[in-house]
């Protein structure tokens, strides 16, 4: 039951092999910082307290989860998807969750973007209780601070990219030709000049995943939630697409926050929250060996998938 | 959102499922113009007692009579009591009535009878010879073909303006037969203009003057001479009408004149009547007093009123009304065969929504993620509802138009007739401007309200089952 953790890290599995409970938790770490000496507490069963990585000086926070329980009633069953969760994202960051399917990570996504009540604990963003919020609240809040990226990209069929990209706008009340010259330039941003018109079925899955990338930054928001983005993608469209998001995220300092069970994403985040059924196994400031974009590390990457 | 944006979405979806769209676009044609053309008939069944009544009478009219009294019950005696109603139709019960509100013109009316001789020669059996005002004639209705109405010119004089079919009437004395009934077709033409200084025109009140030898041992018939100053327009075909309208004050001036040459020619004393009517000893004076109100609406109330003030009244609107009512039922049977077409209609557009928001329920979870609030999703599905109501509103009533235009063909040529209207002549279904519009507002509203559920289960779908990665 113990956490095998010393005193100068935080822990970063060693392989993708994380599919495994906290009482387990004892498969090899590898040494990624040593620049956090904070201890480790271990104050209940099955809950798991980390100290979170000091990479965040002089930054506000921006999401900051407190607490956070989510219980699934199924039939008579109680399914326990998140226990105790603690967390705070600071603005500007780049943050992974990285866990395993199952292990909690989308919930965890799901009640910070307010998608979901939690049982238990706060989720509170720029000072505001998301979780307290009313739905009709929560709609203009989401207009105002959150873009999102989904894996199966959930495009709106019928709508052409413009279109598409332009949606947030539209339903913040902007006009229409104000709104269409900015999905325009966010369509050239992302590399579909060419392809504006196009409806999602003419598109390829990259290129509609940067429709996607699009319609979420196109509104400028302060934080941005990215669901397994390259989930459905290949490993080539996955460095495109993942470079892309974090540049636009870098220049227009926003907060990207990131689900996934794919390490070599993680790789691109500043901080990386493994997540193991339900709980935070570990936190790992991941700044000192991120791959920065357009990188060879990232076509190293390419051409080994491409390799196989 | 704006607005145009949340009709823009609206609009789209609509358009999107063109197929399902028009189907049920379709449902809600058919609701329309069932209710439109069902209301039509009802309508086109009124309008044809209205033009019915209208043609042989003035529906703004009331007539009052002229009527002693009556036995009413009397719940405190037990028995019977004589009212002496106020029937005394004079000239004050004329200026009291014209002071109501809604009357236009109050004219007294009388009859009498009597003979017409032209140019010496030529002879009218029989006719009525009518007073009435002369100064309210042309506000009383009256057409004219030659000559002119009587007006205030005419007051106390003996001048006439006569029907239509009078000049049929006329034979020649001792030649040709009598002629005492004559039916006027369409293709009857007026045998001679009877206007102007080229005929000259006598009255007489003997019954065989010229035709039999006059007892010359006798006082002789006095001949009144008079002027024809105008002559009516037919009122339609089978016209039979002869009379000639004269003031009352010419009328009382010729009785006057004829009853005493009677009493005369007979040997009888002759006592002229008396004609006076004051606030303190009233007199009936004339036969009837004719009443014309601004508009037919006002017919009832302003009947009603001098029904209160003891006045013994007729009016056509009344028969109408009576008629109208009469039908009422048969009017809310086919109202009701209409509404069932559009609460069928309402099902299915309501049946379209639910099934458009299964296949948009990813959608609908997309637009509540990236930030669109309730209320815009339920206006988009309120206005595509709408659209559906409006689009089926407007070819509905058009379609209404095309049904209820073969309707009246049909009934025409076949010469159907209904409750006694011939649909040769009055159109069996009658679409007034008024019930375009409030067709099209009610399957608008029809629309909204079916699409209220759907509107309302699209903004409670959770946006997150609606999301998830399959």
């Amino acid at each position: 039951m113990a956490q095998c953790m010393n005193d100068e890290t935080v822990i970063l599995p060693e392989d993708n092999n994380i599919n495994t409970s906290p009482d387990d938790f004892n498969f090899n770490l590898r040494k990624v910082s040593s620049t956090t000496p904070d201890k480790i507490a271990e104050t209940a069963i099955k809950q798991v307290q980390i100290e979170e990585p000091k990479l965040d000086s002089g930054k506000k926070p921006a999401i900051i989860i407190d607490n956070l329980s989510k219980v699934f009633v199924i039939g008579k069953e109680k399914v326990r998807a998140l226990y105790n969760v603690n967390l705070t994202i600071y603005e500007d960051e780049i943050v992974c969750l990285l866990g395993t399917s199952g292990s909690g990570k989308s919930t965890l996504l799901n009640l910070m973007a307010g998608l979901e009540k939690p049982t238990k604990g706060s989720v509170t963003i720029f000072g505001e209780r998301v979780d307290k919020m009313s739905e009709r609240k929560l709609a203009v809040f989401r207009q105002k601070n959150m873009g999102f990226v989904f894996q199966s990209y959930n495009l709106l069929p019928t709508q052409n990219a413009i279109d598409n990209v332009s949606m947030p706008l539209a339903f913040a009340g902007v006009k229409r030709k104000v709104r269409t010259k900015q999905a325009k330039e966010m369509l050239r941003l992302v590399g579909l000049g060419k392809r504006m018109k196009h409806k999602p079925t003419q598109m390829s899955g990259g290129q509609q995943q940067r429709v996607g990338i699009a319609r979420a930054f196109v509104a400028k928001p302060k934080i941005v939630f990215a669901d397994e983005p390259t989930g459905n993608l290949d490993t080539r469209t996955t460095i495109e697409v993942m470079e892309m998001m974090v540049s636009i995220s870098r220049e227009n300092h926003q907060t990207l926050v990131i689900v996934t069970h794919d390490v070599e994403i993680a790789a691109y985040a500043d901080k990386i929250y493994h997540i193991t059924d339900g709980v935070i196994s570990a936190v790992e400031d991941n700044r000192s060996k991120q791959i920065a974009v357009g990188s060879t590390e990232a076509s190293d990457i390419i051409k080994a998938a491409e390799s196989v | 959102m704006r607005k145009t944006d949340i009709v823009r979405f609206a609009f789209s979806n609509f358009l999107r499922r063109k197929a399902r769209s028009m189907l049920t676009v379709l449902g809600v044609v058919i609701g329309t113009a069932a209710v439109v053309i069902m209301l039509s008939i009802g309508i086109g069944m009124n309008k044809g007692f209205e033009d019915q009544i209208s043609s042989y009478s003035n529906l703004k009219q009331i007539t009052i009579y002229s009527y002693g009294g009556s036995y009413q019950y009397d719940e405190d005696s037990g028995t019977y009591v004589y009212t002496e109603s106020n029937t005394v139709l004079d000239n004050i019960a004329i200026e009291e009535i014209s002071e109501m509100d809604h009357v236009q013109v109050v004219s007294p009316y009388l009859y009498y009878w009597g003979y017409l001789i032209m140019d010496n020669t030529e002879k009218c059996s029989s006719m009525s010879i009518i007073g009435i005002d002369a100064a309210s004639m042309a506000d009383m209705g009256y057409e004219i073909l030659y000559g002119r109405l009587l007006d205030e010119s005419d007051v106390g004089t003996t001048n006439f303006v006569m029907t239509y079919a009078m000049p049929f009437y006329f034979y020649t004395m001792r030649e040709e037969d009598e002629i005492w009934w004559k039916t006027i077709t369409e293709d009857d033409e007026l045998p001679f203009n009877p206007v102007g200084s080229n005929h000259t025109y006598q009255f007489t009140w003997y019954w065989s003057y010229g035709e039999s030898a006059v007892d010359t041992s006798k006082p002789k018939i006095e001949l009144i001479e008079a002027n024809c100053v105008g002559i009516l327009v037919s009122d339609g075909n089978g016209d039979y009408d002869s009379s000639v309208y004269m003031d009352v004050g010419g009328v009382f001036a010729l009785t006057d004149e004829f009853e005493e040459n009677q009493a005369k020619y007979y040997g009888y004393d002759y006592t002229p009547e008396e004609r006076e009517s004051t606030a303190d000893n009233r007199q009936n004076i004339y036969d009837q007093v004719i009443v014309l109100v601004e508009d037919s609406k006002y017919v009832q109330g302003v009947e009603a009123k001098l029904n209160e003030m003891g006045y013994e009244t007729y009016s056509s609107m009344e028969y109408l009304t009576q008629l109208q009512d009469q039908t009422k039922f048969l009017r809310a049977i086919l109202g009701a065969i209409g509404v069932v077409a559009f609460i069928v209609a309402a099902i299915s557009i309501a049946n379209t929504m639910v099934m458009s928001i299964y296949e948009r329920t990813r959608e609908i979870g997309i637009m509540k993620v990236l930030g669109c609030k309730l209320s815009d999703i339920r206006g988009m599905f309120l206005i595509e509802a709408g659209i559906i109501g409006a689009v089926g509103g407007v070819l509905g009533v058009g379609f209404s138009y095309g049904a209820s235009a073969a309707v009246n063909y049909l009934a025409s040529a076949g010469g159907m007739s209904m409750l006694g209207i011939d649909a040769s002549t009055s159109a069996l279904s009658v679409i007034p401007p008024w019930l375009d519009g409030v067709a099209v507002l009610l399957a608008i509203a029809v629309g909204i309200v079916s699409g209220l559920y759907p509107a309302i289960r699209a903004t409670r779908l959770s946006a997150l089952e609606a999301i998830k990665n399959e």
